[in-house]
């Protein structure tokens, strides 16, 4: 997954938020205007139906007022054919007007004429008139006479196409007369061609899909005509036709005379109708889709939204900027940070000129480089001090490695190994041999305490024993004066336990004596158990001077092993303190007798130890010499 | 090493308990310094549960016993288990410490 800054989630977040606020804000905006545009739509429909409905009617009563005027005139004075003529032929003077009649009911003008019917046309601008009533014009079947003559009441015919007449469509306004037995004796007409009315309805268009529709009282559509005739279709077979309840409500309600806004989903469009009927008993109704009434609003609703994106994409530029210079110290501390991880601890920090959590940031950090700094340049100062005292004591630890005799002698009549391993770098065991003449001297001591107090106390002691063992004195006097010597100003208290012995290489004749020191072991060579050599402890070297030491003598015979330890051995510790001990050296010795060579019998020795301890630290300096008379 | 040091009317006790070993000679070292500026001492250790002493133990005992010479006071060691009483013994220091 791809990590973004810091800045670009910010700003993200920021962006998410006005988003929602917007578009919230946006889809409040929408909705009310759509709702206040639909009431606007509604109500300006109504109007225009309210217009179109008056304009019409302006078209239709004078048409009614002058075929009442001639209704009046036949009802005041009974008339002769000719004044018929007149009459009928004054009313198609009108513009408007293509026919005129008046027709009577059966033998109601003369008693012996069943048909009498005068009817006036324009026919191309001359007046025809003429008595048109015939068998083969049984005028009482049609609507514009039947039902008016039923009724009683004035009535404007659906349109229908007159032919051999006007040649063209129109609707017939028909008044009945009435005798004085309240009986219809005559029906006067006037034919109007229905161009007008359909030029009228068909201009009524508030919107794209919208339009006007007018229906007589029979439903018969009074604008909706086919070029070659009349739409067989009313409005109630339309309605059927759509199997839509809310279209037939609406056709029920407009039918029944009642004045109204409906709204309908007319095939997936919502749709509403106003509509009002007109005073000759039609009704009118307009009919609009919303989706063209608020088409401006969601245009405009459209342009909102894309003007909003537009303010978000700035906004968001905008804050990924801003977010980005405000944080920029961040970026430089990361860098600084990655510098000084590196090792570069002077690496220049970025500047912060706003008094503020970056100031802050800015100054810890710099506070952390300046801390880090010192630091650094004291552990520097502490490691060399540190390496200069290690090499110190490798120096040291080298010396007194020298010390102690490192090459041992191949001889036929003796053998003899020693090793010190010190538990620091530098320890207080000693251990030392020289020949002189047939006699071999060797020395092992152990000082107190280890480390460098311990190895310089060692140091006097190494070089005053092989000094002072040169004189041919007895090693009892040896020993004393050593111990004159290194107590004589010791205020530490420190001390060294020191064997010394002298062994006749030709006899076998041992002279020994011990300054405190652990007593050596004797492994015979006959095989008979292994001993601690009788030791006399005098004292440790060091802390009581004018002691008179006493030295010891013994014989070996040939073969016999002598092994020197010091107490590293025999003290040495296992973690659950227990020690080595005399126990486990004497079944060591035991053990060891078909040891081949001094050298192995050290090691064996030491090996012995290292298991018992088990990996425990070693506490104590060790050190073994193992001596073999041959 | 555990050390508890009481004054009685004569003399001073100083119970000894555990090992005394490298890991904390400087601390019995601290322990016993009150030991060291008295007036005519008479120091007595009990050692019934002392384990071990190591030789820096050796010699604090023995710069112990040797300021107690110079102040012309008496110090013994009594009860010592066999074990530890043979590390004063091998080393000498039998000869100049009083164990009873």
């Amino acid at each position: 997954m791809k990590r973004r800054s810091f800045s670009t989630r910010l700003s993200l977040r920021i962006l998410l938020v006005v988003s929602v606020l917007f578009l919230a804000s946006i889809a409040v905006v929408a909705f009310w205007s759509h709702r206040l545009i639909a009431e606007e739509a509604k109500r300006s429909a109504q109007n225009i139906l309210n217009a179109s409905i008056k304009d019409i009617e302006k078209k239709l009563v004078p048409i009614e007022e002058k075929v009442n005027n001639v209704a009046w005139f036949l009802k005041s004075q009974k008339c002769n054919e000719n004044t018929l003529r007149v009459l009928t032929g004054g009313v198609v003077k009108d513009a408007d007007i293509v026919g005129s009649s008046v027709a009577y009911a059966p033998f109601a003008f003369d008693s012996t004429q069943y048909y009498f019917m005068i009817y006036s046309k324009d026919v191309g601008g001359e007046l025809i008139t003429d008595q048109i009533g015939s068998d083969s014009y049984d005028y009482f079947a049609m609507d514009w006479f039947r039902i008016p003559y039923e009724t009683k009441k004035p009535y404007w015919s659906d349109p229908y196409f007159d032919e051999g007449g006007s040649n063209c469509v129109i609707s017939t306004y028909s008044y009945p007369l009435l005798n004085k037995q309240g009986a219809v004796y005559a029906v006067v007409t006037a034919d109007i061609p229905m161009g007008w009315i359909e030029k009228k309805i068909s201009s009524i268009k508030p919107y794209e899909h919208s339009y006007l529709t007018v229906v007589s009282q029979n439903g018969s559509y009074i604008n909706q005509t086919f070029e070659n005739g009349l739409m067989n279709e009313t409005i109630y077979t339309t309605a059927k036709k759509t199997g839509n309840r809310q279209i037939q409500n609406i056709v029920k309600e407009m039918m029944a005379g009642h004045k109204g806004v409906m709204q309908f989903n007319n095939g997936g469009k919502i749709s509403f109708a106003v509509f009002g009927p007109l005073e000759n008993g039609w009704t009118a109704a307009i009919v609009c889709q919303y989706r063209d009434v608020l088409e401006k609003v969601s245009r405009m609703n459209s342009v909102l939204v894309a003007v909003c994106l537009l303010g978000l994409l700035a906004l968001f530029i905008f804050c990924h900027h801003a977010v980005k210079k405000l944080t920029q110290p961040i970026t430089e501390l990361t860098v600084s940070a990655m510098n000084m991880a590196k090792g570069n601890f002077h690496a220049q920090l970025a500047e912060v000129e706003t008094n503020d959590e970056m100031r802050r940031l800015r100054d810890s950090f710099a506070y952390m480089q300046f801390t880090l700094n010192d630091y650094i340049s004291e552990l520097r100062s502490t490691t060399a001090s540190n390496e200069r005292f290690e090499s110190e004591l490798n120096i040291a630890r080298g010396i007194q490695q020298n010390m102690v005799p490192r090459n041992f002698p191949q001889r036929p009549d003796f053998d003899l190994f020693a090793l010190l391993q010190p538990a620091r770098e530098v320890g207080g065991d000693l251990y030392d041999f020289v020949v002189r003449g047939n006699k071999l001297y060797f020395t092992i001591g152990d000082v107190s305490g280890k480390g460098v107090p311990a190895a310089m106390f060692m140091s006097i002691t190494r070089i005053l024993s092989r000094f002072i063992s040169g004189s041919e004195q007895g090693l009892d006097e040896v020993l004393g004066k050593i111990n004159d010597t290194i107590a004589d100003g010791n205020e530490s208290g420190m001390f060294v336990t020191l064997f010394m012995g002298c062994l006749n290489l030709e006899t076998g004749h041992l002279s020994y004596c011990n300054g405190g020191h652990n007593p050596l072991v004797v492994i015979p060579a006959n095989g008979s158990e292994p001993y601690f050599l009788p030791q006399k402890p005098n004292i440790a070297i060091g802390i009581f001077p004018d002691f008179k030491f006493e030295k010891q003598e013994l014989v070996l015979d040939k073969g016999t092993r002598l092994v020197l330890y010091t107490d590293g051995v025999s003290e040495a510790e296992r973690f659950d303190k227990s020690q080595y001990g005399n126990d486990r050296l004497l079944a060591w010795a035991k053990s060891s007798d078909n040891i081949e060579g001094e050298e192995l019998a050290c090691r064996n020795l030491l090996d012995d130890v290292q298991k018992f301890t088990a990996g425990n630290d070693q506490n104590d300096d060790i050190t073994i010499m193992s001596i073999k008379l041959k | 090493m555990d050390v508890i040091i009481t004054q009685e009317a004569d003399k001073t006790m100083v119970v000894l308990n555990g090992r005394l070993d490298t890991t904390n000679a400087d601390r019995f070292q601290q322990d016993i310094a009150p030991l060291m500026n008295m007036d005519k001492p008479d120091i007595e250790f009990d050692c019934t549960d002392m384990e071990y002493t190591s030789s820096q133990g050796l010699r604090l005992f023995l710069m112990l016993q040797k300021n107690v010479n110079a102040r012309q006071g008496k110090m013994i060691m009594k009860n010592m288990k066999p074990q530890v009483k043979e590390i004063f013994d091998i080393t000498g220091f039998s000869n100049i410490i009083t164990i009873i």
